[in-house]
C-alpha cells in the first residue's frame, strides 16, 4: 500500500467525505441558488428596462463565483482550527495528499461545476420571466417591446482575438487557491484574514515595483503588462526594451496557469507541518 | 512498541517537556497520572503525531507519528478528552470510517455498543456527551489498533458507565495491544492499568508497574501511632488513617492509587527510595 497515494483509500476518503457533507453541501447549493433568484427578482423590481442584461448576468456570474468560491476555499480546512475536528481530520488513515486532493475535488472542481449549473438552472428561467414580464408590460402599454434579452454565455467573449472570460476564470481559481491556503494558516477568521493578507502582499509588490524598482530603472514604465519596459529619453525619444520572446511567454505562461496549482502545493507542504 | 527519547516540547515561551524518556510495550494498560497541566495530553499528541518534538524522538509502531503515514495511522486510535463525531447515525460511521481500520472487528462494535447500552436510532449529534463518547471508545477498542490512546477517558461517564469502561477496557486487551491512559481521575482506573506513570513539571516522576508496587508497597488502614508516624505517606481518614509503608512482609494488598499518587507528589523521595533499594 503506498503511503503517499492508494487508489481505493481516496475513493474511501471520497465516500465518507461526501456522506458527511453531503447535507451541507445540497444546503449550500440550495441557497446560493436562492440568493440568484432573490438578486435578479431584485433587479426586475427596480430595473424596468433591460433587468437581467447580457451584461448583468456575466458580472452576477462572476462576482458570486468570486464571493462564494473564496468563501468556501477558506473553510475548506476551517477544521483544523477546532482542536477536536482537526484530530479527528489529521488521524483519520489517509494520506495527505489524498486529503488534500479531496479538497480540490470537492472544493474547486465540483464547486465550479455545480455553481456553474445552479447559476444557469436559475439564469435560464429567471431571464425568460424577464422577457415575458417586459413583453407583457409594454402590450399593457401599447408600446415596442424591448428586444428580449438571451441567456449569457458566460465562458466566451471575444476581444481582440483573445476569450477573455478566460482571464476571469484563471483569476478566479489563483484567489481561490489563496484562499485555501489560508484556510490552513490561519486559525481564526481565515475569510478575512486572507482577504487582509493578500491585500497586503499586493500593496507591497505595487509599492516595490513602483517605488524601489523605479529608483533603479530609468524613467519610463511596465507596458504588455509587465514584459516590457519603455524608457522615455527627453533627447532620444522613446524606447522600448522587451524581454526575449520565449522567456517573455513563458512568464505570462507561469503566471496564468501555474499560480493555483503552486499554492496547492504550498498548502500540502503546510497541511503536513500542522500541529493540532 | 513506543519508545521516547529525550523529549523536548514547549508551546511558545511554556516549555512541556525538557528530556523526558519512556518506553511503553505492548500488552499493558498504562495509567498515566499527573496534575493539569504537567503535559499527559500533550504527551499523547506527540505519541499519536499531532504534535512534533522540538528535540529528541517518539518512535511508535517503527513510525515517526509526526509524519502522519496511513499505515502508522491505521494502526493507532486516539480517544481525545474533547472531540468529534460527525452528524451521522452509528451505521454510518462503521459503513464510512471502520473501512480505514483493517482490524476492525463489527461484532465487537456491536457488543460494545450494546453493552454501554447506546440507542442505535439516533445520529451520533443528538446522542449526549457521555454516549458520544461511549461510542468513541466502542469504535476505537473494535478497530483493534496496537496503540490506544485514551485521553480522560472516563470524564462524562456516569458511574454505571465507568464501571462497563473498566470492562470493556480490561476485556479489549491483548498481548499485542498497547493502551494508555491519560487521566487525572485516578480512581476510574484503579483496577484497570497494570503500570502507573506520574508525570510532573515535564519530567516522569515515578514508572513503576502494579504487580511491582504492591509487592514493595502496603496500603492499608492503620491505628498504630507508630506505624503512622513511620509510614512513607499517611493520611488521616474517618477510620484511622490510610498510610503506605515498606511491604516487608511480603502481604499483598489491594493498590489504592489516589494515595499512591498523593505519596509521590509530596512525599516522592520516601517513596522512590523504597524502589531504588
Amino acid at each position: 500500500m503506498n503511503s503517499v497515494f492508494y487508489l481505493k483509500r481516496w475513493s474511501l476518503y471520497i465516500s465518507k467525505h461526501w456522506n458527511e457533507n453531503k447535507k451541507k453541501y445540497l444546503l449550500s447549493l440550495g441557497a446560493i441558488g436562492g440568493l440568484l433568484i432573490l438578486w435578479y427578482s431584485f433587479l426586475m423590481m427596480v430595473n424596468g428596462d433591460h433587468p437581467i442584461s447580457g451584461e448583468i448576468q456575466v458580472i452576477t456570474y462572476y462576482v458570486g463565483l468570486f464571493l462564494t468560491g473564496c468563501l468556501y476555499a477558506s473553510l475548506i480546512f476551517s477544521d483544523l482550527s477546532d482542536g477536536p475536528k482537526g484530530i479527528q481530520y489529521l488521524l483519520l488513515p489517509a494520506s495527505i495528499l489524498e486529503k488534500l486532493l479531496t479538497a480540490l475535488l470537492f472544493g474547486v472542481i465540483l464547486y465550479f461545476i455545480c455553481y456553474t449549473v445552479i447559476y444557469y438552472v436559475v439564469d435560464f428561467p429567471m431571464v425568460q420571466l424577464s422577457n415575458s414580464i417586459l413583453k407583457t408590460v409594454a402590450e399593457q402599454e401599447n408600446k415596442t417591446p424591448y428586444p428580449a434579452e438571451k441567456v449569457a454565455n458566460v465562458f466566451v467573449s471575444w476581444k481582440d482575438g483573445d476569450n477573455i472570460f478566460i482571464y476571469f476564470l484563471l483569476a478566479y481559481f489563483a484567489a481561490q487557491s489563496i484562499f485555501l491556503l489560508g484556510s490552513v494558516y490561519f486559525v481564526r477568521f481565515q475569510y478575512i484574514k486572507t482577504l487582509v493578507s493578500g491585500l497586503v502582499v499586493f500593496l507591497i509588490l505595487v509599492f516595490f515595483v513602483h517605488k524601489v524598482l523605479g529608483l533603479f530603472m530609468p524613467q519610463g514604465g511596465f507596458f504588455q503588462p509587465f514584459t516590457a519596459y519603455r524608457v522615455f529619453d527627453e533627447t532620444k525619444g522613446s524606447l522600448s526594451i522587451k524581454l526575449p520572446e520565449w522567456l517573455s511567454s513563458m512568464l505570462i505562461f507561469l503566471i496564468k496557469y501555474s499560480l493555483a496549482p503552486y499554492l496547492w502545493v504550498v498548502t500540502y507542504f503546510r497541511l503536513k507541518e500542522k500541529e493540532v | 512498541m513506543i519508545q521516547i527519547q529525550n523529549l523536548h516540547f514547549g508551546y511558545r515561551k511554556k516549555k512541556i517537556f525538557t528530556g523526558l524518556s519512556l518506553q511503553l510495550e505492548a500488552g499493558h494498560i498504562y495509567g498515566l497520572l499527573g496534575k493539569n497541566g504537567t503535559g499527559k495530553s500533550t504527551l499523547l499528541k506527540n505519541m499519536a503525531g499531532l504534535l512534533f518534538p522540538k528535540q529528541g524522538t517518539v518512535n511508535v509502531l517503527g513510525f515517526t507519528p509526526g509524519k502522519r503515514q496511513p499505515a502508522f495511522l491505521q494502526d493507532i486510535f486516539m480517544v481525545p478528552e474533547e472531540f468529534h463525531l460527525p452528524d451521522v447515525p452509528i451505521e454510518y460511521l462503521v459503513k464510512y470510517h471502520a473501512p480505514f481500520y483493517p482490524k476492525f472487528n463489527e461484532d465487537q462494535f456491536n457488543r460494545y455498543i450494546t453493552e454501554f447500552d447506546i440507542p442505535r436510532s439516533t445520529t451520533l449529534q443528538k446522542m449526549s456527551y457521555g454516549q458520544k463518547k461511549k461510542v468513541l471508545i466502542s469504535f476505537g477498542l473494535a478497530c483493534n489498533t496496537s496503540v490506544l490512546l485514551m485521553d480522560e477517558p472516563t470524564n462524562g461517564l456516569d458511574i454505571m458507565s465507568k464501571s462497563q469502561f473498566r470492562k470493556v477496557i480490561a476485556g479489549g486487551l491483548d498481548e499485542n495491544k498497547c493502551i494508555v491512559i491519560s487521566t487525572h481521575q485516578v480512581k476510574d482506573l484503579e483496577s484497570l492499568i497494570d503500570r502507573v506513570t506520574i508525570i510532573d513539571e515535564g519530567r516522569i516522576l515515578f514508572d513503576q508497574t502494579v504487580d511491582n508496587i504492591t509487592r514493595r508497597l502496603s496500603f492499608h488502614i492503620s491505628f498504630d501511632s507508630d506505624e503512622i508516624k513511620q509510614a512513607l505517606y499517611r493520611e488521616p481518614s474517618l477510620r484511622g488513617s490510610a498510610v503506605i509503608t515498606r511491604n516487608t512482609q511480603g502481604d499483598e494488598s489491594k493498590m489504592d492509587l489516589e494515595l499512591l499518587y498523593k505519596a509521590i507528589v509530596l512525599n516522592g523521595n520516601a517513596i522512590q527510595s523504597v524502589f531504588n533499594a
